[in-house]
């Protein structure tokens, strides 16, 4: 009973403690920083506010959200390369070797660039090729959702091709698109946060 | 009893018109001139296109078509298929009289500086009409085109807007490396078509420096950087193809293997990647925008007074701050994805007004 007793008034005592001295978030500044071209609303001011003639609430700086520039993180993943099939078995077998075909047709940006001068207005062929490949390895992963050998590499390979810049940005948004994908069928959300705009961005629209 | 027979046989034509006529075979016509496995592919996919039911396009769809439905929007734009030939040169005349075009002061000269060749001989599908238009402004004459060749029942086409309606589709387009599926004849073959019409259809608008909603240059950080082939505009060719291909896309899913959906996936995201100003606000979204900026305004208000009490509510002020972080997230978002320009072209389209004779 004494020991209840005691936790109770301990986790008070600690909460109370972490409220009064613990870490406090510095205090965001006001908004007119980041949205001037936008026409603001005219919102009625509280009662407070206007009975009470100091200052406004002084901005402590905090930098506006799309002035951050992010980063590319290439260097913490390992370039893609080719796997030897030869060691390997079964569903990671196939799987690997599907992989290697991806690779294989996937194109680099300057190859598109080539076979857009000569076809302007349409999708390469080469990227439809790619896009041909990478249907045969998601179709096979999606039909061993419970193979997590295959979900994991699956999960390494599409984090990789999202994340290398030589590939063209629409692969790119592909893979980021089809690794949201994977964590969403197992119920988490995969924080693309790193992800360049021109990556990201398509993933952002459709509410990933 | 003779004007009785008359009037049965008016009254007959139009019940059988009404009973028979099929707008969907005659709301975009195909040239006889196409390979007969082209010609088929295009009147299946156009055909097919044209009979789905379409009640249920999404807000975005409706704003971009200005709330008319696809169908609508595409056949008021399209009139005319005709198959791209090799050196194949237009015949067209030019009137005598100098016309008095609207907007002529601003005159494009990057599509159509070789009048035999309007349609850039590169290019698998183009839009002859604005092409064309333009031709007819730079010279301030009236262009007519002779369709003869390719549409018995169609002799003369005056040139009076960039919304005659005419696109060509090089054979080329129809090559087995372009194909979406295995046989090239699926229904995921038919939406990547029906996505690039609607591309073709969108430069038959504009006026002035828009007219025909010319492509730009694309920016450094785009897979195309240097090249001219990305839109400006929000609502330009790339934004109603890739639109188009998401909406049918995903009505395809039953019957698409996920091969082909991935391969219409990877095209939208390609047509996504060309549009520079893709965020463009529009009005509801700026609301949006606004609104949270407001509750944030009043988030940051309490939290300061809160501060300034002697006695400080840490509970409170731990609450405000969750508020603030979760709307400071959603504004991110939006402003990672909506951009501050304005990038919404008017589509209205010129037309040049001939004078009474």
């Amino acid at each position: 009973m004494k020991r209840n007793i005691f936790l109770i008034v301990f986790v008070f005592f600690a909460t109370t403690v972490f409220y009064k001295f613990g870490p406090k978030p510095p205090t965001p500044t006001p908004s007119k920083s980041n949205l001037d071209k936008v026409k603001k609303a005219t919102t009625p001011i509280p009662a407070k506010v206007q009975g009470t003639p100091s200052a406004p609430p002084t901005p402590v700086a905090s930098p506006p959200a799309q002035q951050v520039v992010e980063k590319e993180s290439t260097s913490i993943l390992p370039q893609l390369q080719k796997v030897d099939t030869s060691t390997l078995s079964g569903a990671v077998k196939d799987y690997s070797e599907l992989k290697n075909q991806v690779l294989d047709s996937i194109p680099s940006k300057d190859e598109l660039k080539e076979e857009a001068k000569k076809n302007p207005h349409m999708p390469s062929s080469k990227l439809i090729q790619a896009g041909k490949e990478l249907g045969q390895l998601k179709s096979f992963i999606l039909r061993y959702p419970d193979n997590s050998a295959v979900q994991k590499e699956a999960e390494a390979f599409y984090e990789q091709c999202a994340t290398y810049t030589s590939y063209p940005n629409s692969i790119r948004s592909l893979c980021l698109y089809n690794r949201t994908i994977l964590s969403k069928n197992k119920g988490e959300k995969f924080d693309t946060s790193a992800y360049p705009d021109e990556v990201k961005k398509v993933i952002l629209k459709q509410g990933m | 009893m003779h004007r009785f027979k008359a009037k049965f046989t008016l009254f007959t034509f139009f019940l059988f018109q009404a009973f028979f006529w099929s707008p969907s075979i005659y709301a975009i016509r195909t040239s006889d001139l196409f390979a007969q496995d082209h010609y088929e592919r295009i009147r299946s996919a156009i055909d097919n296109f044209l009979d789905l039911p379409q009640s249920n396009s999404s807000e975005e769809v409706a704003f971009l078509l200005e709330n008319e439905t696809p169908k609508k929007w595409l056949t008021d734009r399209i009139h005319y298929l005709l198959p791209k030939f090799e050196k194949a040169k237009w015949s067209y005349t030019l009137s005598e009289d100098v016309m008095v075009y609207p907007n002529s002061q601003l005159v494009i000269s990057d599509h159509s500086n070789n009048e035999n060749t309007p349609t850039s001989a590169k290019s698998l599908m183009s839009n002859l009409g604005a092409n064309l238009y333009e031709i007819g402004k730079r010279k301030q004459k009236l262009l007519t085109l002779n369709l003869g060749h390719y549409f018995s029942e169609v002799e003369e086409l005056p040139i009076t807007s960039p919304r005659v309606g005419l696109v060509t589709i090089s054979p080329y387009y129809f090559s087995e490396d372009l194909y979406v599926s295995e046989t090239g004849d699926q229904l995921a073959d038919s939406i990547s078509l029906i996505s690039f019409l609607f591309h073709e259809a969108r430069h038959s608008d504009g006026s002035g420096k828009e007219l025909g909603f010319p492509h730009s240059l694309c920016p450094d950080s785009s897979d195309y950087a240097g090249l001219q082939v990305c839109d400006q505009a929000y609502n330009g060719p790339y934004g109603i193809s890739s639109l188009m291909l998401k909406e049918l896309g995903q009505q395809c899913e039953d019957q698409c293997s996920e091969v082909e959906s991935e391969v219409l996936k990877l095209m939208y995201f390609d047509f996504q990647q060309r549009i520079m100003n893709d965020n463009a606000m529009t009005l509801e979204k700026k609301e949006k925008i606004n609104d949270i900026q407001n509750t944030l305004d009043l988030f940051y208000q309490e939290l300061y007074y809160q501060k300034k009490n002697e006695e400080i509510d840490q509970l409170q002020v731990h609450l405000i701050n969750n508020l603030i972080f979760s709307n400071e997230q959603k504004l991110k978002v939006l402003l990672n994805t909506e951009l501050l320009n304005h990038t919404y072209w008017v589509t209205t389209p010129e037309k040049l007004i001939l004078p009474t004779p």
